[in-house]
Parts: structure tokens; sequence; C-alpha cells
């Protein structure tokens, strides 16, 4: 027996040690991650998802085929351009989630970096954080129209957050861009780390800033009468040139770094040139076609719009900007480029009868065959020879539009999809299937909304419903 | 040894004394049973204490008078009697009433008579589990268990499978059972979990070779495993594998096993052989001419005997009449139909050579195992090899003293493959049948010829799967010690005191090698223009790019401690007791890591160092859990028994303040035969009716808020952004949330049934139907995107499982010589999801975003979700009519929604067994009736047009004339559709309904997955003794066997056991799965 009692005390006194909470809050510790972080360590991620997810994958993608600028001819990106699917709840699921992901993550940052909190010195973290919110609110409030914003972001405390009308959140945008300036310019401890668009240049962020506020203010032209004033008044503080341009920089030549467009060419190759938009160019003579189009054989073969065939290469043209060289795997995504800035110029001049809007336009084009590395000179000749003549009386808005669109060719596809939207007049799209089922007018909602949130969910028919600012009327 | 030493001195003074008085002879015999001679069987001279043993060979003596009446009786068999007359010889055979006595292991290794439980379990013995040669466990246990559903993956090596006894318990968490080895719980799951890319990671029973287990025991009901506390809700799986126990005295035992199984596919897919690689126009009343397409996944080109005249590699008109110049071979070839599928799977084997050696005697027996088994599988660069082996011995040290151990050692390696989005059948399943992928070069010629693919296809599915097979590599490697030792005290009679430490300890090592040049990993595949014509001869260069290696692995040791105070005592005749007190410390840790190099730099050395970007990333966990329980049983007159446990855990892993839970379980079983007037009835020989009651829990997995280096990616992209980018990394929130308040989820179990035997237990019958509720669900509720949360980790929720269970017996005919037995195994369940969490419908288990497989409120679980096809208010789907449009006479998208049932309505399995004289005749029938399964190949073969079905295409039709049709449908104003579209105006149709219709809506890629299957067969033979005996051969045998063959399904093209991988996904989706295996082998065994 005396055997038994000291193996009883030997294994009672081994219970007694190993399972108290102590003991076992150190056994369930967390090993693996960080339990804090600071501001600082969150910007690059905001950035990249803002750069990555928002601007640069599936939004764009589809995008780029509702605005012609491709003709989808594979998988998902046909069905986009047959609209099949599109009204579905799990196509946009993802960039939803993203655009809310990347928002909640911003507001982290926004916390840590308030009076009080632990980052109270980094304003530049803050500055970059509130400048994305803005961003990123703008491109779900301009997807989808009326979006939870006031109660969103609210984590368990608030699971089903109320839809705020797209006429309520665009006030909040600009106020998150004047917000960010003033974090900007209150900025001192400034770390270039993991700044992947300007390396720690706060006065490039504050022309950024004013540049999108510029964007965001014209985005209102059709509900605003003050629009294009406004948004020449934030021009004067935008970007001076390319170099001050609103890109994300850091792509590397490697299978996990190189820019998403290439990837997504290299996984799926979904997209072929679209018909409707070549012609465009080809009427143009636009010399830009051989710097965005590859020939299939010794020809340009666009795919047409809504019946193409089926394909996953070699059938059609494809673009020429997204390609697997180095400088195609590392081609900077843009976020705002300096020659958008100079077609809202143009527009906003032109809408408030200010004659310098055509100097606008020509610096505009300019700039973009620079971009897409052509020669100024072969800008100015484009702009004497082919514009110019085409701005008769009646007909200006139109081609500003249309220059934008060609010059927005390929990353810039969701500006191009909001101009369109914003004035359907410039563009006569070709896509039989607009008749058919429709052109897509806006986003539907995430299935994680239906799943979770579905008795907020305004109702809406995406094919004929259009958010505020392009004319619908709001929920 | 005392005790037995005394019962001989007993007994050697009461012959003495009956030497004395009376006349007396001396009997001798043998006691065998139906596998031999039997050791150990009381002889007793009847209304005397007078008796003996018989030794180890079954041979008696004993002293007698001519009229005595001798009584043979044996544990678990029906007495015999004979009188002693003229003969000296008495020979015996036992036999009977096994069924009655059976002893089987319970929760904990208690071993009780099956007639004492207030509860159903079920044992497979030995020679059910290696009847058919399958060296994977789970997939060995389909149709032998009432109650049990396993859910086949693949027919691959090592393919994991998902088991689920009396349904699911967890909406997203583990369903799957505890599995104890030998007493130790050991860990069985799969370390990484597979949903649609990929390869499968192997469940850990894949570390136990079937072959070595001597029998398994189904705790089926909470009340069974209860004793096992918070591991306890899924049921137990209780293997005890083979020992010395039984072995002769004597020589030692050697034990012979080898076996040599041929693997074929089970299911071929049905292609077309008209059409050529190609496409054409598919809108309303398109005439164009289906054009041949190079490096075009499509095969809506032209008739493969039209080839030759088509523009550009046609050679009607190029000198080359009749010929067509194949872009890929470089090469006028006559144009022919190739059955690819058929020509690409090989014929696969399974080798498998087994060593035992045991020994006996008085003071301890042991066990020696070793086995290897080597398997290749059915596709190129796949299979495994398993090597184990053992040590087992107990010992007995004197009269109080008792201990043993046990020592297990496995190694298996496994080639594997990709199946899903990664699957190399892909281009099997899909290739054209103008494309002759066997007899085509897969890769190119010249300046690093041998990583420039040649496929038919682009895309990173586009990968040629010989190129692949050449190339691409995925190999798991399993090292793995587990084993316990116990020591065991008896201070007395009513007191047993045993002590177990187990020890199980592993690391899987993964390597996972995609060769430069792979699409899978960005080398964009050749295209039309970089394949040859009959003006281009040579292949334009790519530079082959990309390569990726990912070297992963776990490592994971388990420390268990149990000790177990038992006490019994007879109060009377009537009232026996017994009450077990323990204690169980579990303490585990792991490590896992991943080291992923991205770019080789020279193509063909696959090493970390030959990668331009490297990411690492490692995980650790720990957990510790302690129970107290106990168990009380009392035994009223052998005809009432009532059980009653209760356990009290403790958990590492719940937030503090709220680790610690308490469950109990009663359960009553009362033999009414037993009583006066039932008693001794031939026509019920036993009948038992059991209830129980029991609550268990699971425990989940709380963890902190914490913030972890993000990325960015979308689903369209096979890797995204990942950090370090330049040379810095950022970080994140965690996307999900943990509920600080959360508890375990509950599980109530109520169960009745009843055991009953008829004809002298001709019949039997075993009925049990339970219900079980799960409450306080934990699982990962779904967030609506704008909380800025993906998901929060609550208890929430409630499911609901409805079991029938019925094991039946009969034994139609029963001789000396011959003898049919069939055993039965009916299984239904309704598993249903009652609630999830507030405001929510469904969540996603597996799947893509979209189809996937949910748990859906109001239905069983799980359902699978998709969209739907537009249906009116009847429910008919509804056509549509608008002639303009591509999909006019067709049926339309209807949003997303449930659109199928994976739950079956009921399992039956059938075991038919025959054996005359030394041949015995076993064959094992599933049946599977209801469920449904999305089949993501069919619709690409449909969308590819490479399927049998979309061979027809070229006549008019309507929907509902299509082999894969809902019903016909009806118009808009609810008249039957009677569009007819296709027809030489209307070429494009038949392509617009595969690609655009039945490959959109994935509710037209809902199949029944009812089956009717010849799981086993087995023809054995066994050498008669006086064969054997002039070759000093104890015992042969030798087994003809097959698995999988003939099989009825309503699918088309898969087997419908194809699915993907691992979790609650299983069974409910396939999406260019791995297919299932048939198999053909022969077993030989031999007992020296």
């Amino acid at each position: 027996m005396k055997t038994t009692k000291i193996l009883l005390l030997f294994v009672f006194s081994f219970f007694i040690f190993s399972c108290s909470e102590d003991k076992m809050d150190e056994v369930n510790m967390e090993l693996n991650d960080a339990l804090n972080v600071s501001a600082q360590s969150m910007v690059p991620d905001v950035i990249l998802k803002s750069a990555v997810e928002t601007t640069a994958t599936d939004i764009a993608w589809y995008a780029t085929v509702y605005i012609e600028h491709s003709a989808g001819t594979w998988a998902q990106s046909a069905d986009a351009d047959k609209r099949i699917n599109q009204a579905s709840a799990t196509t946009f699921n993802n960039s939803w989630n993203q655009l809310y992901d990347v928002m909640n993550v911003c507001k982290v940052i926004i916390e840590k970096t308030a009076p009080g909190g632990p980052d109270e010195s980094n304003q530049y973290a803050r500055g970059i954080a509130q400048l994305l919110t803005a961003y990123n609110l703008a491109v779900t409030t301009d997807m989808w129209g009326e979006v939870p914003w006031t109660e969103a972001l609210q984590g368990a405390a608030i699971l089903q957050p109320k839809y705020d009308k797209q006429s309520t959140i665009y006030p909040l945008i600009q106020t998150y861009l004047d917000d960010a300036i003033v974090s900007f310019t209150a900025a001192t401890n400034i770390s270039a780390v993991g700044d992947y668009i300007y390396a720690g240049d706060k006065a490039k962020w504050i022309k950024a800033a004013y540049s999108l506020k510029a964007r965001y203010y014209l985005r209102l032209s059709n509900v605003d009468a003050n629009a294009a004033s406004k948004a020449l008044t934030a021009i004067t503080n935008g970007f001076g040139s390319s170099a001050d341009a609103f890109m994300f920089k850091a792509y590397a030549a490697t299978a996990t770094g190189e820019n998403p467009w290439v990837q997504f060419l290299a996984d799926r190759t979904h997209l072929s040139v679209s018909a409707s938009f070549y012609n465009i160019m080809n009427t143009r003579n636009d010399p830009r076609i051989d710097k965005y189009f590859n020939k299939v054989g010794t020809a340009y073969v666009p795919a047409p719009n809504g019946t193409a065939i089926l394909t996953q290469g070699g059938v059609y043209s494809t673009s020429a900007i997204t390609n697997s060289t180095t400088a195609g795997r590392t081609l900077p995504t843009p976020m705002m480029t300096f020659h958008e800035l100079k077609f809202i110029e143009a527009e906003a001049k032109f809408r408030s009868n200010n004659a310098t809007w055509a100097a606008a336009l020509q610096a505009a084009v300019e700039a973009n065959f620079v971009f897409n590395g052509l020669t100024v000179a072969q800008g100015t000749a484009y702009y004497t020879t082919v514009v110019l003549p085409r701005l008769t009386a009646g007909n200006e808005l139109k081609e500003i539009l249309t220059q934008k669109y060609i010059a927005l060719y390929e990353h810039e596809a969701i500006e191009a999809y909001n101009d369109y939207r914003r004035v359907p007049s410039f563009l006569t799209l070709a896509n039989p299937n607009n008749a058919l089922v429709g052109f897509v007018w806006r986003f539907p909602y995430a299935t994680s909304e239906e799943q979770s949130n579905s008795a907020n969910i305004p109702s809406v028919n995406i094919f004929t419903e259009k958010v505020w600012w392009a004319g619908g009327a709001e929920k | 040894m005392k005790t037995k030493l005394n019962g001989f001195l007993t007994l050697l003074l009461a012959l003495l004394v009956q030497v004395t008085f009376a006349q007396e002879k001396t009997v001798t015999g043998t006691v065998s049973d139906e596998s031999g001679p039997l050791p150990g069987v009381t002889v007793l001279i009847q209304g005397t204490n007078s008796g003996t043993q018989t030794d180890f060979d079954g041979k008696y003596s004993l002293k007698a008078n001519v009229g005595n009446v001798l009584v043979f009786s044996f544990v678990g068999m029906d007495n015999q009697t004979r009188t002693v007359g003229a003969s000296n010889v008495i020979n015996v055979v036992m036999s009977g009433a096994q069924i009655l006595e059976e002893v089987v292991v319970t929760a904990l290794g208690i071993s009780k008579e099956k007639k004492a439980l207030g509860y159903a379990v079920q044992q497979v013995s030995a020679k059910e589990i290696s009847r058919a040669n399958n060296p994977n466990l789970l997939t060995n246990m389909s149709g032998k268990m009432a109650g049990v559903e396993v859910r086949q993956s693949s027919g691959m090596p090592g393919a994991p499978a998902t088991v689920l006894i009396r349904g699911a318990r967890s909406f997203d968490g583990n369903n799957q059972p505890l599995y104890v080895v030998d007493g130790m719980p050991i860990s069985s799951g799969s370390d990484y979990a597979q949903n649609v890319t990929g390869t499968f990671s192997s469940s850990r029973t894949m570390d136990i070779d079937p072959s070595d287990i001597e029998s398994i025991n189904v705790l089926k009901g909470q009340a069974a495993a209860a004793l096992y506390g918070l591991r306890a809700s899924n049921g137990v799986i209780i293997i005890t594998t083979k020992s010395g126990k039984s072995t002769a005295k004597g020589n030692p035992t050697v034990n012979f096993t080898t076996s040599y199984t041929m693997d074929v596919v089970a299911t071929l897919p049905d292609v077309q052989q008209t059409y050529a690689q190609g496409t054409g126009a598919t809108g309303i009343n398109s005439v164009a001419v289906r054009t041949f397409a190079a490096a075009n996944s499509l095969s809506w080109g032209p008739k493969i005997s039209d080839l030759p005249t088509i523009p550009v590699y046609g050679g009607d008109s190029q000198g080359q009449a009749g010929q067509f110049w194949d872009p890929y071979k470089a090469a006028w070839v006559t144009p022919q139909a190739y059955n690819n599928a058929e020509n690409f799977f090989e014929t696969g084997s399974t080798q498998y050579y087994g060593l035992n050696i045991s020994n006996s005697n008085e003071f301890a027996n042991y066990l020696i195992g070793l086995s290897a088994t080597d398997q290749e599988a059915i596709m190129p660069s796949s299979g495994m090899t398993r090597y184990t082996a053992k040590l087992s011995s107990t010992f007995n040290m004197g009269e109080k003293w008792k201990s043993g151990f046990s020592a297990n050692y496995s190694d298996v390696k496994i080639n594997k493959l990709p199946s899903g989005n990664d699957s190399n059948l892909f281009v099997v399943y899909g290739a054209p049948a103008s494309f002759d992928l066997m007899g085509t070069p897969f890769n190119m010629e010249g300046p690093l010829g041998d990583y420039r693919q040649i496929s038919y296809r682009g895309g990173a599915v586009g990968e040629n799967p010989r190129w692949a097979a050449k190339n691409n590599q995925f190999l798991e490697t399993t090292r793995r010690f587990f084993g316990n030792t116990f020591v065991e005290y008896k201070p007395a009679d009513w007191v047993n005191v045993r002590y177990q430490l187990g020890i199980d300890s592993y690391s899987t090592d993964n390597e996972d090698i995609y060769q430069m040049g792979s699409a899978a990993t960005g080398q964009a595949l050749p295209t039309a223009a970089d394949y040859t014509t009959p003006t281009k001869t040579t292949f334009g260069y790519r530079a082959p790019t990309g390569g990726r290696i990912n070297n992963y692995g776990v490592m994971r040791s388990n420390l268990n401690s149990l000790l177990n105070v038992t006490f019994t005592k007879d109060f009377s005749e009537d009232l026996k007791a017994s009450l077990l007190v323990g204690n169980e410390i579990r303490d585990e840790r792991s490590r896992s890591w991943t080291m992923l190099g991205s770019g080789f730099t020279i193509p063909g050395w696959n090493n970390m160092s030959n990668t331009t970007t490297q990411t690492a990333d490692e995980g650790k966990s720990k957990f510790r859990s302690a129970g107290t329980y106990a168990n009380l049983s009392l035994d009223f007159m052998n005809m009432l028994y009532f059980n009653a446990t209760g356990r009290y855990d403790i958990v590492s892993t719940m937030p503090r303040d709220n680790r610690s839970f308490f469950y109990p379980s009663v359960s009553l079983g009362f033999i009414f035969t037993e009583v006066g007037g039932l008693k001794d009835n031939d026509i019920l020989s036993f009948g038992k009716i059991r209830t129980s009651y029991a609550q268990v829990g699971q425990a989940g997995s709380y963890r902190e808020p914490i913030y972890y280096a993000g990325g960015a990616g979308s689903g369209f992209l096979s890797d995204g952004i990942t950090y370090p980018l330049g040379g810095v990394s950022g970080f994140r929130p965690n996307e999900t949330i943990y509920d600080p308040a959360l508890k375990p989820q509950n599980t109530k179990n109520f169960e009745i049934g009843a055991d009953l035997k008829f004809l002298k237990n001709r019949v039997g019958l075993d009925y049990t139907y339970s219900k079980q509720t799960a409450t306080d669900q934990i699982f990962s509720v779904p967030m609506a995107g704008s909380t800025g949360s993906a998901q929060f980790v609550t208890n929430a929720g409630e499911m609901t499982t409805e079991a029938h269970e019925i094991m039946a017996y009969f034994i139609p005919v029963q001789t000396n010589d011959f003898e049919w037995n069939i055993n039965a195994n009916f299984t239904k369940i309704e598993n249903k999801v009652i609630s999830l969490a507030n405001g929510i419908e469904s969540v996603s288990l597996a799947g893509f975003t979209t189809p996937n497989v949910r748990a859906y409120a109001g239905y069983t679980y799980p359902t699978i979700y998709g969209e739907t096809l537009l249906r009116n208010d009847k429910g008919e789907v509804i056509i549509n009519n608008n002639p303009a449009s591509p999909g006019y006479g067709f049926p339309q998208a209807g949003g997303a929604g449930k659109i199928g049932d994976v739950s079956p309505d009921f399992i039956l399995g059938v075991t038919n067994s025959f054996t005359y004289k030394f041949v015995s005749l076993t064959a094992q029938m599933d049946w599977k009736s209801g469920g449904q399964i999305y089949s993501g190949t069919n619709r690409l073969m449909g969308l590819y047009g490479s399927s049998k079905f979309t061979e027809n295409r070229t006549d008019t039709f309507q929907y509902g004339d299509t082999e894969n049709a809902h019903e016909n449908g009806v118009l808009p104003d609810g008249t039957p559709n009677n569009i007819t579209r296709g027809g030489a105006t209307d070429l494009g149709a038949y392509q617009h309904f595969y690609s655009n219709v039945y490959g959109a809506i994935s509710e037209m890629n809902i199949y029944d997955s009812s089956y009717l299957k010849l799981r086993e067969v087995a023809l054995s033979f066994t050498l008669p003794k006086s064969l054997l005996d002039k070759a000093k051969i104890k015992a042969a045998s030798i087994s003809l066997i097959g698995r999988n063959f003939l099989l009825w399904s309503n699918i088309p093209n898969v087997d419908p056991e194809t699915s993907q991988g691992t979790g609650n996904g299983v069974g409910g989706f396939d999406y260019v799965s791995l297919p299932q295996t048939t198999a053909y082998g022969v077993t030989l065994n031999l007992t020296f």
C-alpha cells in the first residue's frame, strides 16, 4: 500500500501543479503572433492592400470588361462580357470584404495615433491611414452606392451595421482628406520604411490628398453645381508633375512580388483586347496602339465585345502593358496619375467656362504619352492632328472624356468606369448584352452582407439602378 | 501463480482421496474450437469440485468414474457436457454462444461483458479488417459498422476520409472520432486541411497497419464514451493490436503474411471521340464554322474526320491529302481520336509483407511485429511506402503486480498528387480527343527543352500531366513513435490500481516541388503562335520561369498519463458493484514550419538555395488538459445493469475562469429473458433493452487579440503579394475575433435500444435509436464585411441528430461442413442544423466562394450551396424565352442558395459469407441511398466539350433532352418548355448550353451520389492440417480478394466517392478530384 500512496501522491501533486489557472494561462500563452505592434508597422499593409486589393485586382478586372477596355474571353471575365453571374453576391464578395478590412486596419492606425494614443507622435502614419480611408471609402461607395459607414468597423459590438446614403458619405471622404492634410502637415517623426508610395516625402502625400479631393469633387458633377469650382481649388495644391503621381512602386520581379495584372495574365489569361476600344484608337491613328496591344501574328485582332469565342490566348490580341518582362512585372500601380489630374482640370475648367481647359487637355495627353513610353513631341503632334479637330462646339466634353478613357487604359479602369457612369453620353459601348441584359451600373452586395447583415441591405437592380452621383435615387 | 498452484494442490488432494474410495480411470482428450486447440478450458466433474484445466495444447487429463458427467466450460462459449463411458478419450469441440458472453473493451480500456452494457458498441474483428488487403484503415471501415459513415475522398495512397459516428455535432469544428490504440489516445487527424487546392494531408491513422489490428470497438454514443470527457463527443474508435497474450506456450509462433494487389482506376470518364480541339461562336442562330484552335482548352472544334480540310492545319489543300498537321507533334498525322483518360491511367500495385513473432508463458508474453507496404498508384509518380515495427509485452510479477508495454514505430512516405484547382487531371479529363496525350512529347527540344512544356492548353491548370509527373513532386514523410507502459497493482481482491503513461510523437516533413517551367508557378504556357504550323515547323521559344519549393512540416508530441483505481464488491449473489476513480492528464506540444522558396535560377536543381525569394514561417502550440472521473457499475441478478459516470475536465485552450466542466452519464441495461417465464426460450434466446443519457462537450481554442503580417491577393491569383516586400513586412490585427466569454459546446445524447437473439442465436438483431442535441456550438460565426472583421468565434446555434442503427446477423445454414452467414449494418441518420447564430442563415465549410459546402439552418448537415436555377413559385425551372438571347430555351441563374444535400437517406452494408470445409467466400456489398454531390469534374468536362454527353451536338434539341437536364422546365407563362435549339442553323446552341448554362449554374452540376458497390470480395482457402503437419506449418491460408468492383451509380464520369480531401466538406464536393480504385489481389498467410 505504501507504494500506492507514493504513486498517488506523485500523481495528484503533478495534477495540482499542472492545472492551476495561472499554469493554464501559461500553457495557452500566445506563441505565434504579436500581441501588440506600432502604427508604423501597420503602414506597409494598408498601402499594399489599397494598391493591390482595392486598385489592381478584381474590381479593375471587372471594370475593364464593363467599360470595354478589354473583352473577357475566358471564365469569369467571359461571364462579365456576357453578363452571366454579374448580379451574384459572390462575384464581388472578396472585394467588399477586402475594402472594409483595409479600412479597419486604417482605423486601428488612426486610433493608435490619436491624441493620448500609444503612437500619438506618428502623425505621418495617421495621415496615411486617413488618406487611405478616404481612398478606400470612395471606391466602396462608388461601386456599391449605399454602404455601411457610420456603424461600420465596430467588430462584434455592431454585428449588423446599417447602410448610409452615398450623399452622406461623400462629405466624409473630403473630411478624411482634410484630416490627412492636417496630420501630414504636423508630421515630424517621418519614417520612409514601408512607405511604398512616397518613401517618406510628406509634401507629396499632401499633393496626393489635394489631387484626390479634386477627383472626388468632380465626381459629383451631376449632383453638385459647384463640383467643378471646388475641384479647381483643390487642383492648385495637387500634383505638379508626373513625379508627384500617387503610385504604388514596390513590386518585385518575383512570383510573390510581381504586379497583379501580370499574375492575372499568367495564372488565368482571361482578358483580350476589346474591339470597340481598339476601333476608337484605330480611327484616331493613335500611336499608343503599339504600346497598348500585342499583335497576333502580324495583325491586331481585337475580340468582339460580348460575342467573342472562349480562348485563353492565341486567338485575340492581348495587352502589351501587362507583360512578363521585368518592366511589366514591376510596373507601378497607378492610384491617381498626373495625367488623370490634368484631365480632371480640363473637364472642370471646361465646365467652368475657363478657356484654358484646352491647354490642360493637351498637357494631359502629353503626360499620358510620356507615361506610356512615347515623347512629349509625339503627344503634341497627336493633340494637334487628332484631338484638336475633334474639339468642335458641343463635342468638347465628349472628346475630353474620350481622351481620358484612352489614357486610363489599362490599369486605371476603375476611374474609366466611374467616368462612364457619370457621363454615359461620351461613349458608345458595343457589347450587345448591354441591351439584352443591361450595363452593370453598380456592384451587387456581397455574400458576407447577405449572410450576416441581410436585413439592412438595400434592394437594388444592378442593371437598371444607378448610384446617387450617377443620377440614381437613394434608398 | 500462487492461486493456480493452490488449485492444483487441492485437485491433487481430491484425486488422492478419490483414488482411495472409488473405481477410477484416467480420461484424457483435447478440447478445441473452430480455430484449433483451446487452452484454459475448465473441466469439472458435475456435482463436485474436482476438475482441471486444459493446457496450452488444449489437452487435459483427469481421473473420473464411469458415469460421471464432465462439464467443459470456457468464458464466452456454451458449456459442453459428456458422460464418461467405456472410452478413455473424450475430445470436445467448444462452440456457440460467443455473442452472449462477448467481452468488449469499453472506455478507458475497461473490459465488460457486452450483455452488461446500457449502450450500443460494435466490435469488428481482425478477419473483417484485413480481409481485402486495404492498407488504409479509414476506408477499410466503410460499411462494416452501423451508425458509422465513412466519406471517402479517393482511392489514392494515403487518401484521407471523414469518419462520422452518428453524424456530426460541430458546424465547422472537429467531427472526427477519437482513436485509442491499446489504451492510449493517439493523434489521428490530418495536420493540414485541404480545400480546393493542393494535395491532401494524410490522416495519422495511416501510421497503423490494419493487419496489426486484433479488433476494433466502436463506442458510438456519448454515454459509451463519456469517460473520455471533452474528447468523447464524436465517439471513440478503440483499436486493440495483436499481442502475444493468446499465443501457445512453447516455441515462438511465427506468422507471416504477404499479399499482392493490382489497382486500376475504378471509374473512367466517358469521353466524346468525334470532335477536335477548337471552338466557335456561341450566339443565337450562329452558324459560324467550328474552328480548330491550337492551345485552346475547348473541344468544340470541327469533326476529327474533317481535320484534313481545315485552314492552316489541313493537309488536303497542302499536298497531304487526308492528313492533318499536328501542331504539338510538329508532323503530318492521320487524324484520329484518342481516349486520353483511358490511356493515361496505369495499373498500380500494392505489396504487403507482415511478420509476427510471439510467445507466452506463465510469467510473460511478447509479440514482435514487422510490416512493409509498398504501394504504387494508378497515376504516375504517386505511391506510398509504409514500414512498421512493434514490440509489446506484459509481465506477471508475482501475485500482486503486473506490468507491460507496447512500442510502435512507423515510417510512412507518400508521394501525392494535387487535386481540385491544382489537379493534373484537368488536362487528362479535358484533353481534346484530337490531341494525343500519351504519344506527344511533353517537352520541347533545344535549349532548356526539358523545362519548356508542350501542353494542348494554357493557364495555370494547363500543366501537361506527364510533364508534371516527371518534374513536380509532392512528398509527405512521417516518422512516428507511439506506445505506452503500465503497471498494475492489486493489493487485495477488491482493489486494483493501474497507472499508464503513454507517448505519441511524430514528425511529418512535406516537400512540394514545382519544377521551373511549371504553369502552376507562373510559367505562361505556349500559345497557338508558339506551336508549329505546316509553314513554321519549329516551336517558339519561351524562356522557362517560375518553379517553387515548399518545405513544411510539423513535429507533435503527446503525453498521456492515466491513473485508474478500481474497487469491486459483491454485496451478495444478486448485487455486484464496481467503482472506478481515475485521473487523466494530457499534454501536447507541437511546432510547425513552412519554408517557401520561389523562382528557380538553375533548372533541375530543386533545392531551397536555388530559389530567388524565400519566406519562412513557424507555428507553435501547447495544450494541456486534466480530467478526474468516476464510474459506478451495479449488477442486479445478472439481469439489470446500471452504470453511471462523471468526469470533470480542465482545459488550457479556453479563456481564464472558463476552463473547467463536468459531464455526467447514466445507462441501464435490462435482460428481460432472465425473468422467470422468459428464461431458456428457444425462439427468443436472448433479449435486452437498454437506455442511456449522457452529456459531453467540446472545448474551443481561445486566442487573445493578435497582429500578424498581412499581404495582398485575389481569388484569381495563385500567389498574390507576400511579405517581406521591399525589405519590410506590414502587420494587421486579426480578422478573427474571439469571445472572451467562450464556453464549451455541449452535446446531450439520449439512446434506447434492444439486443435480441432468436432461434438459439441463429438470428440476432440489435436496434438503437439515439437523439443528440448539440447546443452552444463553438464556431466561427461569419461576420458582415462591413464590421471590419471576418469571423467571431463564439457560442451559438444548435444541431440535432436522430439515428437509427440496426446490426443484424442471420445464419441460414449451419452444418458441420457448411455455414452461410449474413451480417448487415443499417444506418439512418438525420443530422439537422436547427439554428446558427442570430441573423445567420448559413456558413461555408469548404469549397469555393461559390459553390461550396455549408451548414444551413433548417436543413440536414451539410448542404451544398451555389448558383440556383431560376424557378417559379411552384418550383418549376423557368426557361429563357427571349429569342434574341443566346440563352434562349435554356434555364437561367436564380441567385445563390441551397442546391443540394450531402447526407444520405440511409446506408446499408451487407456481408455474406459462405464456408464449406476449408473454403470460404465473403462478399461485402454497400448501398448508400440518397445524398448529393457537386461535381466540378462534370461541369468542366461539359464546359470543355470533352464529355460523352456533349457529343450529340449538331442535332436540334430541347433543354430537357440533354443528359444533364433538371426536368424540361416551363416558359415564364407556366406552359411547358417547347423551345427547340441547335441544328444546322444554330450550331452554337450546344456549346452555349454547356459552357454558359451548365458551366455557370452550379445547381446543374449537382448529382445524386447514391451507389451500390461490391466493396469487398474474398475467396479463402484454409489448407487442411493433415497437409501442413508434414511441412511443419501450423496453419496456412490463401485468399483471392477484390475491392470496389461493380458499381451502380447515377453520376457520370466520376465515382460518387470522389471528393476533395479533408474536413466537413468531404463527400459533397468533387472538383477534378483524384479517382477511386478497383483492386484485385492475392494473400498468403502462414503460421509456423
